[in-house]
């Protein structure tokens, strides 16, 4: 660098080399070397001198700072600084001579520097001491921030914005817990009463209609606190874990041999995973509430639930002797709301499985079906396999 | 039992289906104690401070318990129990809320505001008979209770 003579400019030489032939690479294959980076530099790269002068400036310099390399030649670095930051900026030049690092300049803090026509731009800022013969230098690299401030402030607007979506949404959640639930249970309790104070001066009829009513709420209840586990999925969670898939799943085994006297089998060890314990618990008790929901009259439920790492991940699969599901469904049933059978033949909320769903891609993972009509189903999770320390 | 009237149990809730609820699961356990109500905050607090309608003792006798929803409207449950705490005559009334909240916020305001204890309202009927059940053997059979509030 500096050993051509005239600037992209035409603004004349560089005198750092000419008046300090010492700072010169002796290697001329590395004196081009440097000079190319110093000229095709996407950064303004500005030598200062012992006493705060320029002495050179590539031209992104120029470019950036709106002067020819030859008028920032000779002044006080002060020239780039915003007016009110000068004497500060004196200060605290001075004070880096006595300890000079290679280091960024201002850390934490929003530097600025100033244009030729007295506008400001957000910099970051590199300093790299150096001595020679002649004395010694400091190298500052000055990168425009403009657009990444810029980026920055749009996604902390946007991180905001979402906060508040997310706050009306628990508002939301709560008040339909609390406010929704309260004439339910209304109907539910009034209903009862009416069944059990009045039973013997109703007709078989006017019972069956109460219970009726009995039941829609009860359901209409069991949808609510349904709808409100959804919600929650995903909301103030810690950060990952390790989660041990044998100490999830052996209580969830246990609770359904014992509810729906179903044959569980767990191949264990299961492994490790990386994510939220509650949610991890959330799916295997889904999953397995599905799998026993969906068999034939009659039968007992049979499940198998077996884990296979590879590349990082683990994949846990539960398989059922269940009524299996039409390929053609496969797609929507990961879906909220979504039903295939009636209410009479296999009740539900049509939530389960959209849980499901939410709480493995909140964690980073997928989940999947494998079933054809008659045949079974085999569903499936998948996580980040956990280190075990 | 001595004379029911010492044994009055003050019920803080604002909806009728609740209140009417609550009292039959009373009726039901068979639990002797008068049941006075207060529809919101406010109400409750002037209750409990003897003021206006309720300055007649006889009629409105101060409880021995008071069971107390934290959503209400004017002054919230947990506003009821502050001034509860804070109000040395009547500081040491035992004090049930009975609501339908089960967040975990909720509960743990409550406790620090001076609650003896939190119950969530069950949905289901039975449910709901048999902790009001409860509540009678455990507060109004098993416990010891203050000597509490203006005689």
């Amino acid at each position: 660098m500096g050993l051509s003579s005239q600037g992209p400019d035409g603004a004349g030489v560089y005198p750092l080399f000419v008046a300090n032939p010492s700072l010169a690479a002796s290697d001329p294959r590395e004196s081009r070397l440097l000079e190319s980076l110093f000229e095709a530099a996407p950064d303004s790269i500005l030598v200062v001198d012992e006493s705060g002068s320029i002495i050179d400036a590539n031209p992104q310099a120029s470019r950036s700072f709106g002067y020819a390399v030859s008028e920032m030649i000779g002044q006080r670095i002060e020239m780039l600084v915003p007016e009110v930051k000068r004497p500060g900026h004196a200060r605290l030049r001075e004070a880096y001579q006595s300890e000079p690092l290679r280091r960024p300049m201002g850390r934490g803090l929003d530097l600025e520097a100033r244009r030729r026509d007295g506008s400001t731009f957000p910099v970051d800022i590199m300093l790299g001491p150096f001595e020679t013969e002649a004395g010694r230098f400091v190298t500052a690299i000055v990168r425009d921030v403009t657009e990444r401030r810029a980026v920055e402030r749009d996604a902390a607007r946007k991180a905001a914005a979402l906060e508040e979506v997310k706050s009306e949404l628990e508002a939301f959640a709560y008040s339909v817990s609390h406010d929704l639930r309260t004439p339910l249970r209304a109907m539910q309790g009034i209903g009862l009463a009416l069944e059990e104070d009045f039973s013997s001066q109703l007709e078989p009829q006017a019972l069956d209609y109460v219970r009726r009513i009995v039941a829609a709420a009860k359901r209409m209840d069991a949808l609510i606190l349904d709808l409100l586990a959804y919600s929650r999925v995903g909301r103030g969670q810690s950060a990952p874990r390790v989660v041990d898939l044998d100490a999830v799943w052996a209580p969830v085994r246990d609770e359904f041999v014992a509810s729906h006297q179903a044959v569980v089998t767990l191949h264990m060890p299961l492994g490790y995973v990386r994510g939220n314990p509650s949610l991890v618990a959330q799916i295997a008790t889904n999953l397995m509430a599905n799998a026993v929901k969906f068999v034939a009259k009659g039968q007992r439920p049979e499940v198998e639930i077996r884990s296979r790492a590879s590349n990082g991940r683990v994949r846990v699969s539960v398989t059922d002797n269940g009524i299996g599901i039409d390929p053609a469904h496969h797609g929507r049933i990961f879906g909220i709301f979504e039903r295939l059978h009636g209410i009479e033949q296999y009740p539900g909320t049509g939530i389960g499985l959209a849980l499901v769903k939410k709480a493995a891609e909140g964690m980073n993972g997928a989940v999947g079906v494998e079933s054809r009509l008659g045949a079974g189903s085999s569903f499936w999770f998948e996580l980040e396999e956990g280190e075990v320390a | 039992m001595k004379n029911g009237s010492e044994h009055t149990l003050l019920i803080v809730e604002d909806d009728a289906n609740d209140r009417f609820l609550i009292e039959r699961a009373f009726r039901h356990a068979r639990l002797a104690n008068p049941i006075q109500m207060a529809t919101d905050g406010d109400e409750a607090i002037a209750y409990l401070s003897g003021e206006g309608r309720f300055a007649d003792r006889t009629a409105h006798p101060f409880p021995i318990l008071v069971l107390l929803d934290l959503k209400l409207p004017r002054r919230s449950g947990i506003e009821v129990l502050s001034w509860i705490r804070a109000n040395p005559k009547v500081a040491a009334l035992p004090v049930v809320v009975l609501t339908s909240s089960p967040e975990g916020t909720d509960v743990r305001r409550a406790y620090e505001a001076g609650a003896n204890s939190y119950l969530v309202k069950p949905v289901a009927f039975e449910g709901l008979h048999r902790m009001i059940e409860s509540i009678g053997l455990f507060w109004l059979v098993l416990s010891r209770l203050p000597e509490v509030g203006p005689r």
